[in-house]
């Protein structure tokens, strides 16, 4: 209870303040441009990657890119650019 | 891009990595914040670059996760040097390079004069090679405020100017006073003169603006016949000659004159026609020599040369002292032919047109043409009359008599004489 509290009154300072809010949840930020390219943020790690998958760990979830030889452009702690044809994207909790 | 030549500038190696946990390998990369990329999965490995600066982070978190390496493929200059390091001369050729580019850039090659609409380029650019600013020099020696200077005192007409070094180029802008140029040619007018006939005619119109008019429409005026006087006269009330005015004569004056036209050729004629043959022969200008190049003679009995020379420079204005001319030696031979009388007279007829049109261009009206043209037996001949209109005066500089002065004091002279012969 007290922690869906302090969540809500979290929510309330970034909602009234309008604060970024990728920042404030360090909720992770996914773009992707067409089929062939997606750009993940604020992601904490790679839990696996195989040329048709790739599991990353994020704040509050798991993000799996399924699809067809997918390439890893480049990556850094916060950042990763994946390349090749994605078929889905999933979040698991 | 630019991340690319820097990546290959530091130099990267693709290695391949398998073993116990390659992901747990990732991530410590990632938090070590070594940069990975083009990250490939394999069946059982995976292939990735990595800086060289990178690569030697690596062994402990190789160690951690029980992972290997191995080196696939080396990139980037650091491995390019390494491999051709016995290659003295590849670099001493690369030093010179070097050093020659440094060397160049220390002089001028190029002088863009911009906004001069008077002055041409080639006599700014020749001024400024008689005051020792050429192409070619070195830069440390121009002093770009005092040449500045040297063109506003140079050229009057100059109000502005603003030299500048860019690179290896001098930029010279200029602003030229125009209204300095109209105010130039009007004091030109304060002189007095006179306006003459150029050429006997008959006068068609005349309007004056300023001076004395001594001719009316319909007078017939003869060659150097004055025309406009820049004397006015003015009398006393006694019409007495009191004093002369002078100005600057200014008036339109059409007069209608006469060309005769006179054109004979005969029928018979040879005319040029070429073989088609053609040799091509190159010259070399060095140095104000001329060089052949030996290849190419010309061994025509009759022949044509064309002539096409290209001056090798640099940039728009740095001429260097190499010029190459291609000459062009087309063969023909003469082969006599007779004209037709109707090739005969179109041919007087297009002559005639053509000196008609040259008349034309000079501002003359043309009111009459009585040129015949007749062809017969062996020659074809043109001639006539052509009248015309067109401008007859022209400016002749008066000279400013001071006559008046002399004549007044005769004239008192003479009365005080007569007074005293009366007394």
């Amino acid at each position: 209870m007290g922690k869906q509290k302090r969540n809500r009154v979290k929510s309330n300072i970034v909602e009234s303040l309008e604060l970024p809010k990728d920042l404030m949840y360090g909720a992770v930020i996914v773009t992707v441009t067409g089929r062939t390219e997606a750009l993940i943020e604020n992601y904490r790690g790679i839990i696996e990657y195989t040329c048709e998958k790739i599991r990353l760990q994020t704040k509050g979830c798991q993000v799996e890119i399924r699809g067809k030889r997918l390439l890893i452009q480049y990556y850094t702690n916060d950042e990763m650019k994946v390349t090749g044809f994605i078929h889905e994207i999933i979040y698991d909790s | 891009m630019f991340a690319d030549k820097l990546k290959y500038m530091q130099g990267y190696v693709r290695v391949r990595l398998a073993g116990y946990a390659p992901e747990r390998f990732l991530n410590l990369c990632a938090n070590h914040d070594i940069l990975i990329w083009n990250l490939l999965y394999r069946e059982d490995h995976y292939e990735f670059c990595i800086s060289i600066k990178g690569f030697r982070k690596l062994r402990p978190i190789l160690r951690k996760t029980k992972t290997r390496i191995v080196i696939l493929q080396r990139y980037g200059l650091p491995f390019a040097l390494y491999r051709y390091r016995k290659r003295k001369l590849f670099f001493g050729g690369m030093a010179v390079c070097m050093a020659a580019l440094y060397t160049m850039s220390l002089f001028i090659w190029n002088i863009d004069v911009s906004g001069n609409l008077h002055r041409t380029d080639s006599a700014i650019i020749k001024f400024l090679e008689e005051k020792h600013v050429y192409h070619g020099i070195r830069k440390s020696k121009l002093d770009c405020v005092a040449l500045e200077e040297l063109l506003r005192s140079e050229y009057e007409d100059i109000i502005w100017a603003s030299v500048k070094i860019q690179g290896t180029r001098l930029m010279i802008d200029l602003t030229e006073n125009l209204v300095s140029n109209s105010a130039g040619e009007t004091v030109v007018e304060d002189t007095p003169s006179n306006l003459i006939a150029a050429k006997d005619a008959e006068i068609y119109s005349i309007i004056t603006r300023r001076g004395m008019p001594l001719v009316k429409k319909g007078t017939a005026v003869k060659q150097g016949d004055l025309l406009v006087e820049g004397r006015i006269p003015i009398y006393n009330d006694s019409a007495e000659l009191v004093n002369y005015q002078y100005c600057y004569a200014d008036a339109d004056i059409l007069g209608i004159t006469s060309y005769t036209y006179q054109d004979v050729f005969p029928l018979a004629y040879e005319d040029k026609v070429f073989t088609g043959e053609e040799k091509n022969s190159y010259e070399l200008l060095m140095f104000q020599k001329q060089f052949r190049l030996p290849f190419g003679e010309n061994d025509f009995a009759m022949s044509d040369t064309f002539s096409r020379s290209l001056p090798l420079k640099l940039g728009e204005s740095f001429y260097l002292p190499f010029v190459l001319t291609k000459k062009v030696a087309k063969e023909y031979r003469m082969e006599p032919k007779i004209y037709s009388k109707t090739e005969a007279e179109t041919l007087a007829g297009n002559k005639l047109k053509d000196f008609c049109e040259k008349l034309e261009q000079k501002g003359v009206q043309i009111i009459e043409n009585n040129v015949m043209i007749v062809a017969d037996g062996k020659i074809c001949m043109a001639s006539g009359e052509i009248k015309v209109i067109e401008p007859v005066g022209i400016r002749q500089a008066g000279v400013v008599e001071d006559i008046q002065a002399d004549d007044i004091q005769k004239e008192g002279q003479e009365t005080n004489e007569s007074d005293g012969n009366d007394n």
